[in-house]
């Protein structure tokens, strides 16, 4: 039987590997980083109203 | 019904996936899970279709079907309503998909991404559509399916959930990709952010489909990625080599993309082996090939999907799972074979009147192909649309067009019903070039013609129809088309130089910005010219095709026609050569190419390019036939035999074939019953033997002919020609021979008679007939002096003026003939000296009645000669 949960790293700021690795490894990685990325976005989000 | 051959399969499309990008990752080890896929399967090129647009490719992939029969003609299509366009649709396919089929007989499906798929089908499993996955502007919490995206519905918020958008993409997934990413403008640079949302929808295919192969029972699970494609469309100018014209910063920031795009997809593809059940039969396969070495193209087409001229005709497959061969290639395959090919998996039967055929030499065992007429006959639920909602978008549009007509609704908008007007034309010559490419040239043209005729002033139309008409070998009309749109070609560039530059740019603001007019033109032409026997104004015509377009491979198999018609042998290498450089698994290209080295002298290497070409297709008898002749060269009567009959065996009416084993049988190998059995294969097909006189004019052609008549030979001469001083007794001449290279109609009348027929027609003769040709030989100066004189340049020969270019073009005509009689085994030659017969006539008399195994009136003949006539003697 092929191993079909195969753990892999899961680092905050994500890789290829995670991405290759489908669902679990992306709904891990989510779960992992989640907050930081919204922050990033709110802080693009935020910029862009400025030079606007 | 036959045996079930696959538990389950697993089809993974990788659009415009090519071996010449993967063949060397694999060896520098970065494609380990290719590698090993290779390894325990069978792959092999896949030929695409034209033209080579990929909603249409993947829909004849899914149905076996080429556009006209399964209605998807192009990427886009009017809205039901009529008021703009959107992208081609799930509803608009004819017939089944092999989800379909495989519903009907109780099989669960997966199917992700496939396109088009949306509206998603009711099928038994799941289909997730190709808009599942395309991001729409704004924030990801934003981030909605569009309707009709997921079957069944209850999957949608999960499968919503694991979409990847690209704002999520961050610097360490780009850096395999850009290194130095740190030196770009995340923000601004428009490469950046492309590779992000290619990146993207790529993990959100992959997300959904890895979910799926975990979570569900299925039978079938099809998953399509089209990030390949989009890679190469946004990167491959920036792929190594670096070229002339790409800004050398962009060059190294980019160079990477393509190869890491594949790396990326060999990960993926680790990730869905690993959930596949080992005993899955698993497919994987492009649509097309992608240009990346130096058929780049330099210019693109001016014309709408002009981006597709960067598509290769071969892409890529590779087939493994039970049954099946392992690290072998496979050779033949077409995008129509999928469908052909998945059902022979499931042991369900082959529709007849689909144009694929399963890969039958991938499997290790002969396999039982069941054919059923036509699965469309096949009643029942089959997982389709409801009947309403299936609709032929192009008829609906003309319905709409007809109530606007008639008053009943609003117009859309002259900008919008312009567009769609564009876009049906589109449609209409895409299928029109599909048509053509399955060799349906009839019904192609009646297309093209409609396009032509409301669109008079559009080049790409009219060239294709030009190419038509030669096939269907109107010459007269495709001669009047190319013209017209030459002059059509002219005036618009005109028109286009007196415009302003930002005219211009208004104009073409569709197109690439390395935009060039079609050159197609120029091609058709050079094929017209090839068909007319004018073999030197067919290459001027390819070598201004070859200047725009290096990467077109029939072009480069013509050009080597061309030559070997020229017996131009290294110009044939080497054409042939470039066509092999596109295509190295064309039989034809390595037939060409053999038959160049072969007339050159090469035999050895001649035999190695037959040999290739007949391990890439059995099935060529021209290739067969070659071999056995260069053997007979190099002394292998009997192999040379073994070719031959291979030949005969494959094409039983190749009289050429027949002869060679006949003679080589009786003469050579001793064994008289084979040798028979050819012999009277030959009596029984051959319409008949002909007696020709020939030789260049003035060579004594008229004299041979009167003294055949004084033998009592039976002539076909129509005497429309009268005697005059430079021939008293008559030419002898039969007027419809002067066409013999275009018509041979009148060949039959020719049967059993003699015949006067000039050298340089005789390489036209057809191989149907016994020819026993008396070739009349004269010093060249002797013939040169006495067609001046016929031309009334008697003054030229006073002054001693030597034709010595006419000389020299003679000399190399006579030549070539004589090369091409060499080769023919339906010939009988006997070289007869113009000054022989008028000096000693009773030697040569008799060896032409022996030769024609006649008895003829040696007094009477003899009559035929005057010394006084032997005017010009040198």
């Amino acid at each position: 039987m092929l191993n079909k949960d195969k753990k892999i790293e899961i680092p905050v700021q994500g890789n290829l590997g995670i991405l290759a690795h489908g669902d679990i490894a992306i709904e891990a990685w989510r779960k992992v980083r989640g907050a930081i990325k919204e922050q990033e976005l709110k802080k693009d989000d935020k910029k862009k109203d400025e030079n606007e | 019904m036959s045996k079930r051959l696959a538990k389950k399969v697993l089809l993974i499309g990788w659009d415009a996936a090519d071996w010449k990008v993967m063949y060397p990752l694999i060896q520098q080890g970065k494609m380990p899970t290719l590698a090993k896929f290779l390894s325990e399967g069978v792959h092999g090129k896949i030929k695409t279709l034209d033209p080579p647009l990929s909603p249409m490719l993947w829909t004849s992939m899914a149905t076996g079907y080429r556009a006209d029969k399964h209605g998807i003609t192009g990427f886009v299509e009017p809205l039901a309503d009529n008021s703009g366009m959107r992208p081609v649709s799930s509803t608009s396919r004819k017939v089944k998909a092999i989800w379909n089929i495989l519903h009907q007989n109780d099989l669960k499906s997966n199917v992700v991404g496939w396109w088009p798929s949306n509206p998603v089908e009711p099928i038994n499993g799941v289909m997730v559509s190709n808009l599942y996955q395309q991001a729409t502007k704004g924030k990801i919490k934003d981030w909605k399916m569009p309707s009709g995206t997921v079957h069944p519905i209850e999957l949608e918020d999960k499968l919503a959930s694991l979409r990847v958008h690209p704002y999520e993409i961050t610097a360490e997934h780009m850096l395999p990709f850009v290194p130095k990413l740190d030196e770009l403008d995340g923000k601004t640079d428009r490469t950046l952010k492309g590779i992000a949302k290619i990146l993207a929808n790529a993990a959100s295919i992959h997300s959904a489909s890895t979910y799926l192969q975990r979570e569900t029972d299925w039978d079938f699970m099809a998953v399509y990625h089209d990030a390949i494609d989009h890679f190469s469309h946004l990167c491959m100018k920036f792929h190594p080599p670096h070229r002339p014209g790409i800004p050398e910063d962009r060059y190294e920031y980019f160079n990477q993309v393509v190869n890491s795009g594949y790396m990326f997809h060999d990960m993926m593809l680790e990730r869905s082996l690993q959930l596949a059940d080992e005993d899955t039969t698993v497919i994987l396969v492009s649509d097309h090939g992608f240009h990346s070495d130096h058929l780049r193209p330099r210019y693109f087409v001016k014309e709408p999907a002009a981006p597709a001229q960067e598509h290769s005709p071969y892409g890529m497959v590779c087939i493994k799972g039970p049954g099946i061969k392992k690290g072998e290639m496979m050779h033949g395959a077409s995008v129509l074979d999928v469908t052909p090919t998945l059902l022979t998996l499931f042991g369900l039967p082959v529709g007849e009147n689909m144009e694929g055929k399963p890969w039958l030499q991938a499997f290790e065992e002969p396999i039982k192909v069941d054919t059923i007429r036509d699965w469309e006959k096949e009643e029942g639920d089959a997982g389709r649309h409801p009947e309403v909602l299936r609709d032929d978008p192009w008829a609906a549009q003309e319905a709409m067009q007809q109530l606007i007509d008639l008053g009943y609704i609003d117009a859309p908008d002259g900008d919008i019903a312009g567009k769609i007007n564009e876009q049906k034309q589109e449609s209409k010559y895409y299928v029109a070039r599909n048509l053509i490419d399955g060799g349906k040239h009839g019904q192609g043209m009646v297309l093209l013609e409609e396009l032509v005729n409301d669109n008079p002033r559009e080049i790409r139309y009219g060239q294709r129809l030009a190419s038509c008409y030669l096939h269907k070998k109107q010459f007269a009309k495709c001669r009047d088309l190319i013209d017209r749109l030459k002059n059509l070609q002219l005036l618009i560039e005109e028109e286009e130089s007196k415009l302003t530059e930002e005219e211009l740019e208004k104009k073409n603001k569709n197109f690439m910005k390395e935009i060039e007019l079609p050159n197609y033109i120029d091609y058709v032409e050079g094929q017209l010219f090839m068909h007319l026997n004018r073999p030197k104004k067919a290459m001027e015509s390819f070598k201004k095709v070859e200047e725009k377009s290096p990467n077109t491979f029939d072009l480069f198999l013509n050009m080597g026609k061309v030559c070997l018609l020229r017996h131009r042998w290294e110009e044939a290498q080497e054409a042939y050569v470039k066509a092999l450089s596109i295509d190295d698994t064309s039989s034809f290209a390595h037939h060409g190419l053999g038959l160049a080295l072969l007339r050159a002298g090469n035999i050895e290497a001649a035999l190695d390019e037959f040999f290739l070409s007949v391990s890439l297709n059995y099935s060529y008898p021209s290739a067969h036939y070659h071999i056995g002749e260069a053997l007979v060269k190099m002394d292998q009567k009997e192999e040379a035999a073994n070719a031959f009959s291979a030949a005969v065996s494959l094409s039983p009416g190749m009289t050429k074939a027949h002869r060679w084993l006949a003679d080589l049988y009786q003469n050579e190998l001793k064994n008289p019953e084979k040798a028979k059995f050819h012999e009277d294969f030959l009596e029984k097909n051959i319409k008949g033997e002909i007696t020709i006189v020939s030789g260049l004019p003035r060579s004594g052609t008229s004299m041979m002919m009167q003294i055949l008549d004084a033998a009592g030979m039976d002539m076909l001469t129509d005497k429309k020609r009268k005697p005059d001083n430079n021939n008293p007794q008559g030419y002898y001449e039969f007027e419809p021979v002067k066409r013999l290279m275009i018509d041979k109609s009148w060949l039959p009348e020719a049967s059993g008679k003699t015949v006067k027929i000039i050298a340089q027609l005789l390489p036209f003769l057809p191989v149907s007939y016994n020819y026993k040709i008396i070739f009349m030989r004269r010093n060249m100066s002797e013939i040169l002096i006495s067609q001046q004189i016929m031309l009334g340049k008697k003054a030229d020969t006073e002054a001693k003026i030597f034709p010595i270019k006419l000389n020299e073009a003679f000399e190399k005509q006579l030549k070539k003939v004589e090369d091409w009689l060499d080769a023919q085994a339906n010939i009988e030659i006997l070289n007869v000296n113009y000054s022989d017969v008028v000096e000693n006539p009773d030697e040569e008399f008799d060896a032409i009645l022996g030769f024609l195994n006649v008895e003829g009136d040696m007094g009477k003949m003899k009559k035929m000669v005057s010394k006084k006539l032997y005017r010009n003697k040198v």
